[in-house]
C-alpha cells in the first residue's frame, strides 16, 4: 500500500473540500518492541482511565475534599496523581522500549550472522521457519477473530440504541429541546419545495369526504334571505343583454306551440270589432267629411238668403219637416252646445 | 225613422258643428244638394264605365279581339246612362232614402211626412230627376220649402240626416 500524494486532479482541492495535510501513518512495528509498545500503551490508557475515574467517583462521594468555587486550574492533590502515575509510566514504558530494541536489535543481528554460518545456519533458519509458520497461523486466527468482533459490535450497536432509547424519558427529553430555535432555523421553503403535493392530491380520495359531508346541515345554517338581500339586483339587471337573449328566442318555435284558434275566438268575443270599426270610420268622417257638410250647409243657408232679399222676401223659409223629428235627441244636443 | 232611432243617438250627439246639430231633420238646401247630385252623377259615370270596359273585357277573353273599350253612340251613350241613373237612384231612395252622394253629404230624401219613399215613388222621383236633370234642382234655389220639381210631383223633401243607414 503505497500512498499517492496530493494531485491537483484527485479532487482534493476541489471547492467546498479542505484540504487536509496528508501524514503517512506509522507503520505497525513488527516484533517483540511493537508487541510491547502496544500493550503497555493499552495498560497505560487503562490506568489512565481508572484512576480518573476513581479520583471522579472519590471527588464526587467524599463531599468536603474540595472547596465550592475551586478552580480547575488548581486541581486537588488528589487529581494530581493520575497525570503523575501515566507521566511515569510513559517514562518507564519508553526505556524499556528502548531496552527492548536494543535487545531485538543486537538479537536479529546475532540471528542473521548465525544463520550465515554453515553449521549453525540451517537450525536458525529451521527455527526460523517454524516461527513464521506459527506467525501466520496466528495472523490467520487474529483475523477471524476480528471479524468475529466486528460482527458482535454490529449486531450490538442496534441492541444498545435501543436500549438506551427505551431508558429514555421523551417527554423530559422533549421538554429540554429548544424547539423554537431549531424550528427557527428550518427553511419551511425549501421543506415545501420538496414536498410532492400532486402526489398527495392524488392520494386523497374526494368523493370520500364529500361522502361524509352533511351538506343539508350546512345549507341549513345558510341564511338565504341575508344573502338575497345583499344581491342588487337592479345591477344584475343592468347587465343582462336583453337583446342578445330576444335574439337567441325562437319565436317561430313559440308559435308553432301556441293554439291561435281557440285564444282568437277569446279575442273576439271581448272585443267588439263592429264597435271599433264604426267608431273609426265615425272618426273619419267626423274630421273629414262633417268639414264638407258643414260648409254646404253653410251655402245653403247663403243662398236662400241672397234670393231671398233678390225677391223681396221677408219671411225665411220653412225648413220643419213636419212628422221628420229626431226630437229628444237634437235637444240633449242642443243642452250640450249650450253648456 | 223606427230603425234609425237608436243610431241617431249616438250620431246626433257626437256631431261637434252646434249649427250641424241643429239642423239635423230640417230641408236641405241647394248647395248640399247639388255637391250630393253631383257626386251621384259621378258615380253612374263610373258605372257606365265600368260596363264599357265590362264589355270590352269580355269580348277579349271570350272573342279573339283586341282588348278595345267601345266607343257607342252619344245617343246610345245618353240613354245609358239616364236608365242607369234612374236603376241607381231608384235603388238608393227606395231603401234606406239616400244614394252614395247623399250619404256622403248626409242627406236623406223623404216622404211628405217625413216616412221612407216607397218603391214606386223613387223611381218616379228617379225619373224625374234623370230626366230634367240641373233644371228639376233649379226650383229649389227659389222654393220656400227648398223642394225641387221632382220634390213637389211625388211630394217628397230632402233633409239634413247625418245618422248611419
Amino acid at each position: 500500500m503505497t500512498p499517492q500524494p496530493p494531485n491537483a486532479d484527485d479532487g482534493r482541492t476541489g471547492p467546498g473540500r479542505a484540504v487536509v495535510p496528508w501524514t503517512r501513518p506509522e507503520p505497525p512495528a513488527i516484533g517483540v518492541t511493537g508487541l510491547l509498545r502496544r500493550a503497555t500503551d493499552l495498560g497505560l490508557g487503562a490506568a489512565s482511565i481508572a484512576a480518573t475515574a476513581a479520583v471522579d467517583a472519590i471527588e464526587r462521594f467524599v463531599p468536603g475534599e474540595s472547596a465550592p468555587g475551586d478552580d480547575v486550574a488548581t486541581p486537588g492533590v488528589v487529581r494530581l496523581v493520575p497525570g503523575a502515575l501515566l507521566g511515569a509510566g510513559l517514562v518507564a514504558q519508553r526505556r524499556m522500549l528502548d531496552v527492548s530494541a536494543q535487545v531485538e536489535k543486537g538479537v536479529a543481528q546475532v540471528a542473521s550472522a548465525l544463520a550465515r554460518t554453515p553449521v549453525v545456519g540451517a537450525p536458525v533458519r529451521v527455527t526460523e521457519q517454524y516461527l513464521g509458520r506459527w506467525s501466520d497461523v496466528g495472523e490467520v486466527e487474529q483475523a477471524r477473530n476480528r471479524a468475529l468482533v466486528t460482527e458482535f459490535v454490529r449486531r450490538l450497536a442496534p441492541e444498545l440504541a435501543t436500549a438506551v432509547i427505551n431508558q429514555l424519558d421523551m417527554a423530559t427529553l422533549t421538554e429540554q429541546l429548544p424547539i423554537d430555535t431549531i424550528v427557527a432555523s428550518v427553511d419551511i421553503d425549501a421543506l415545501l419545495d420538496r414536498v410532492d403535493v400532486e402526489g398527495i392530491i392524488d392520494r386523497v380520495d374526494v368523493e370520500k369526504i364529500i361522502d361524509r359531508v352533511d351538506v343539508d346541515k350546512i345549507v341549513d345554517r345558510v341564511d338565504v334571505e341575508k344573502i338575497i338581500d345583499r344581491v342588487d339586483v337592479e345591477k344584475i339587471i343592468d347587465r343582462v343583454d336583453v337583446d342578445r337573449i330576444v335574439a337567441r328566442v325562437d319565436v317561430q318555435q313559440i308559435m308553432g306551440r301556441v293554439d291561435i284558434a281557440p285564444m282568437a275566438g277569446e279575442i273576439m268575443e271581448v272585443v267588439d270589432i263592429g264597435a271599433i270599426v264604426r267608431q273609426s270610420t265615425g272618426s273619419i268622417t267626423g274630421d273629414a267629411v262633417d268639414g264638407g257638410r258643414v260648409t254646404a250647409m253653410r251655402f245653403d243657408g247663403f243662398v236662400d238668403r241672397v234670393v231671398d232679399r233678390i225677391l223681396f222676401r221677408r219671411r225665411g223659409r220653412s225648413l220643419d219637416v213636419p212628422g221628420y223629428d229626431p226630437g229628444a235627441f237634437l235637444e240633449e244636443a242642443d243642452e250640450e252646445v249650450t253648456d | 225613422m223606427d230603425a234609425g232611432d237608436g243610431l241617431m243617438e249616438t250620431t246626433v250627439s257626437t256631431i261637434r258643428s252646434p249649427r250641424a246639430r241643429s239642423l239635423q231633420g230640417k230641408r236641405a238646401g241647394i248647395a248640399s244638394r247639388v255637391v250630393a247630385d253631383a257626386i251621384d252623377w259621378g258615380i253612374v259615370l263610373a258605372i257606365y264605365v265600368a260596363i264599357l270596359l265590362g264589355v270590352a273585357a269580355f269580348r277579349y277573353f271570350v272573342t279573339n279581339e283586341n282588348f278595345n273599350v267601345p266607343d257607342p253612340d252619344p245617343l246610345v251613350t245618353l240613354v245609358a246612362q239616364w236608365v242607369i241613373a234612374i236603376l241607381y237612384l231608384t235603388a238608393g231612395w227606395a231603401g234606406t232614402g239616400r244614394t252614395v252622394g247623399k250619404t256622403v253629404m248626409g242627406l236623406r230624401v223623404v216622404s211628405g211626412n217625413g216616412a221612407p219613399l216607397g218603391v214606386a215613388r223613387a223611381f218616379l222621383r228617379a225619373v224625374i230627376c234623370a230626366s230634367l236633370g240641373a233644371i228639376a234642382l233649379a226650383t229649389v234655389i227659389v222654393s220656400r220649402k227648398r223642394s225641387g220639381v221632382h220634390d213637389y210631383v211625388v211630394r217628397t223633401t230632402v233633409v239634413y240626416d247625418w245618422s248611419h243607414s
